[in-house]
């Protein structure tokens, strides 16, 4: 394991010794460990990155509502609606019936119908981010569940192994 | 002039919510016409934030000026994207997804999308960063350097002055006798939180156990939360670490001053609105030098460059019992506090307006 010797403390301010206080600050903590914080569990603080405490790989949570984490990403990200822009195959006049539908559009339609799109847009936000959090819910829920499983299995196989002893 | 501010989410106490609604105090002073919007309005604020769909009359209203902030990915984005007004885009940085993954699908998802529509965003007239940091972010997704600014959070002093302290809380926090360790924000994984317990633990353990560390901040993320509660309690800290959840403003104004020390372990931020909080509460601050909080803070405050546990323990110790460092360093973050006074935002503010040609008569007050 390489050592890493840069400096843990760092003190910018002009009116003070950084260096000085961070010196200090290490021959303390140097002194503290060797005088016995021998009540501080090194070695729980390790690793540092914190991982979910049920890990995927435990349950097999997933895999009963397959394509569950893929739906929520669909509906999350299809729920702001857009407008369609107007098109048209036909030649010719397919630019005049597009120009028209536009005009129409901008002269009465998109008034009323950009609002209604909002909304429901807003609505359907709300919607993907309370699916979202009853699915992390029941994730969390079934990952216990599957690891109360495995400690049942494991009771009743010790179980039934001092049974067969007693009766051996 | 009309000018229109549009974001996601108007909620009391969100940093981002309340610059946008400082700025629009100055617009207003300076005879603007102003407009603020977002996609979910909270019911405390319906009566100074419209829903965002109510902008839409206004897309293509070349004289009018759009005030975008973004901070997550939103449909309202497409409203920035679209419109022929005046456009600023202010950045107050998006954290970036993979800090989410396995806690929060949703988060992960929006972060992802967030981060990855910025550079769509980059034809607006101006991109303002609330830091440098930000603004570097900026430019690293392709905004014109020459196009970027920088505005700092406005610090709500005369709100915070204003805010009625939670007095029972308060004495409850004082009567206990202990050293209380604060940390502020959402419990979120960029935040370090476990760095924060394990840090706590460590000075707890080994030099102090008449401690506790408040970790004051709403719990939005079940799996993280749980996650930290597991860690709580597989060191033993017990009733030594308390998580407030969502709390009043006069409470969160109880926890400052009752505090000794602000911890701050967070990997990830565009600024760090609650170390300018410490600042003014003369609160010592020990933070990790990590993304914009070097900034922010200037020269003030100690930082930790990485988890040496017994030595960030013990400056954390040092900062609380070692009066003249700690006179020293609550007097310079005084000072940095006033490098950031709300009048040379205000400053900056008319300045980047200045660009856009937009003048503001000087003299002209505030709001």
């Amino acid at each position: 394991m390489v050592e890493n010797n840069s400096p843990v403390i760092e003190i910018h301010d002009p009116a003070l010794d950084g260096q000085a206080i961070a010196q200090s600050v290490r021959e303390r903590a140097t002194q503290r460990r060797a005088q016995g914080a021998q009540s501080v569990d090194w070695a729980a603080l390790v690793p540092e990155l914190l991982q979910p405490r049920i890990a995927a790989s435990d349950s097999d949570a997933q895999a009963d509502f397959p394509g569950l984490r893929e739906s929520l990403a669909e509906l999350i990200g299809r729920s702001h609606l857009n407008e369609p822009n107007f098109r048209s195959s036909t030649p010719v006049l397919g630019r005049v019936i597009v120009a028209v539908r536009r005009a129409w559009n901008w002269m009465s339609t998109k008034w009323y119908v950009r609002p209604i799109v909002a909304q429901q847009s807003d609505v359907n936000a709300r919607t993907a981010h309370t699916v979202s959090d009853l699915a992390q819910w029941h994730e969390m829920d079934a990952r216990r569940l599957s690891q109360l499983e495995k400690r049942l299995a494991e009771l009743e196989a010790r179980l039934a192994r001092m049974e067969a002893e007693s009766r051996g | 002039m009309r000018v229109h501010q549009v974001y996601c989410a108007a909620v009391p106490g969100d940093a981002v919510g309340n610059q946008m609604l400082e700025i629009d105090a100055r617009l207003r002073a300076w005879g603007f016409e102003t407009y603020v919007y977002a996609q979910y309005v909270a019911p405390a604020l319906a009566d100074r934030v419209r829903p965002d769909s109510e902008y839409v009359p206004y897309l293509y209203a070349e004289e009018d000026l759009l005030i975008y902030h973004y901070g997550l990915y939103t449909p309202n984005a497409r409203y920035f994207q679209t419109a022929r007004n005046r456009r600023i885009l202010i950045y107050h940085n998006i954290t970036p997804a993979s800090y989410f993954h396995g806690w929060s699908r949703e988060l992960e998802l929006l972060c992802d999308a967030g981060r990855r529509t910025l550079p769509s965003l980059a034809t607006c007239d101006l991109a303002i960063g609330v830091s440098d940091y930000n603004r570097r972010e900026l430019v690293d997704a392709g905004f014109r350097k020459e196009r970027t600014d920088v505005l700092p959070l406005f610090l709500q002093q005369s709100h915070l002055e204003a805010l009625p302290v939670d007095q029972d809380l308060l004495q409850q926090l004082r009567a206990e006798g202990t050293v209380n360790f604060l940390t502020v924000g959402r419990v979120a994984p960029h935040k370090a939180i476990e760095d924060v317990i394990r840090i706590f633990y460590v000075y707890q353990r080994a030099i102090n156990p008449q401690s506790r560390l408040h970790v004051v901040g709403p719990r939005h993320m079940p799996l993280y939360a749980a996650a930290l509660d597991s860690l709580v309690a597989d060191l033993g800290l017990g009733d030594a670490v308390r998580f407030t959840n969502h709390i009043s403003s006069g409470a969160l104004k109880a926890y400052y001053q009752a505090a000794d020390l602000y911890l701050c372990a967070s990997r990830h931020e565009g600024f760090c609105a609650p170390l300018v909080e410490s600042m003014y509460f003369g609160l010592p601050i020990l933070a990790r030098k990590e993304a914009a909080i070097p900034e922010t803070l200037g020269d003030a405050g100690v930082l930790f460059t990485r988890l040496g546990y017994a030595e960030v323990a013990e400056v954390a110790h040092l900062l609380v019992t070692d009066h003249a460092l700690r006179s020293q360093v609550i007097s310079r973050q005084r000072e940095r506090l006033q490098e950031m006074a709300p009048s040379l935002v205000e400053a900056r503010l008319r300045g980047i307006l200045a660009r856009l040609g937009i003048l503001v008569p000087v003299g002209e007050g505030s709001g």
